[in-house]
């Protein structure tokens, strides 16, 4: 059986490209960067866009980098229902092109948030958490400034009655509370996932957080739940 | 600074549009708003357009 795999997608200012590509070789998947001039991705099993600064966050952050030519082949892939995932930076981008509902502003507070934090597994069903069941407690880091996720009540019910919210930050006990929140999702929303269910987002890192010697692992349970899944498509 | 309150920061974009009439070139920066200039999700914008007079010159900002 062949390895998965994937294209991690790199924009001008992209950082964290290495570091996703490092995850994904530990997990057993073949990562190839994609520079944001490609406009086929039809060799590929999955997609990462991954966190950084795409165009140095130059009118709004990911707004530039929606118009890339490869975000083409991006929307494609998604409407072919196969997997992708926008940590951070690459969050952005996909809610700036329309793949996900809602956009990431400052936070709340107007700090930089560079934390740990906890995660509550929100949602019942996804390719992203078949490893974590609803309710399970993920630890790892942010780095952003512009994490503060919002969208209109009217796209919140609807993430909330279609099982949407993939990600809430929560205290080490679970719990989703104020105090939790790093920046002011509304709802404490750290990851979404799109209607067909096969894009998500989030604004945590999991690539930081395989390896116990950078402290902890619990980024498995997003990226490799993500190869499980191809494989057992 | 008592005397200030209610602070806030925006985006002034100048722009100069090459257009027909007043009303197509109000269609074709409105356009670039909520195409990109803007994110309808969590911005606003609104514009005022002037005769273009001596395109050598550096555009001045907006006027209220």
């Amino acid at each position: 059986m062949r390895p998965a795999s994937i294209g991690v997608l790199v924009f001008p200012g992209s950082n964290c490209e290495q570091d996703v590509a490092w995850a994904l070789s530990c997990l057993g998947a073949e990562p190839q960067y994609v520079w944001h001039l490609e406009t086929d991705l039809n060799s590929f099993d999955g997609l990462v866009l991954p966190g950084g600064f795409s165009y140095g966050d130059y009118l709004r952050t990911g707004a530039i980098a929606a118009f890339s030519p490869i975000m083409r082949a991006v929307r494609d892939f998604a409407e072919k229902g196969k997997p992708i995932i926008g940590i951070c930076n690459g969050f952005q981008i996909l809610c700036e092109s329309g793949l996900l509902p809602g956009a990431l502003r400052r936070n709340r507070g107007l700090k930089f948030r560079c934390m740990p934090v906890h995660l509550r597994v929100a949602c019942q069903n996804s390719p992203f958490t078949t490893g974590a069941r609803e309710g399970t407690v993920l630890q790892m880091p942010i780095n952003h400034f512009e994490g503060n996720y919002f969208c209109p009540p009217d796209i919140l019910a609807d993430l909330q009655s279609k099982d949407r919210i993939a990600l809430q930050y929560c205290d080490s006990g679970g719990s989703v509370t104020e105090a939790a929140n790093p920046n002011g999702a509304v709802a404490n929303i750290a990851g979404i996932l799109s209607e067909g269910r096969n894009v998500l987002g989030l604004m945590p890192h999991p690539e930081r957080a395989v390896d116990p010697e950078v402290g902890g692992v619990d980024g498995r349970a997003i990226l490799g739940s993500m190869l499980q899944s191809l494989v057992a498509a | 600074m008592d005397s200030i309150s209610k602070v806030r920061v925006g985006k002034l974009i100048t722009m100069v549009v090459t257009a027909q009439d007043r009303q197509s070139a109000i269609d074709i920066v409105t356009r670039a708003c909520n195409k990109i200039l803007a994110n309808p999700v969590i911005e606003d914008f609104s514009f005022d357009i002037q005769d273009a007079g001596d395109l050598s010159a550096p555009l001045e900002g907006a006027q209220g």
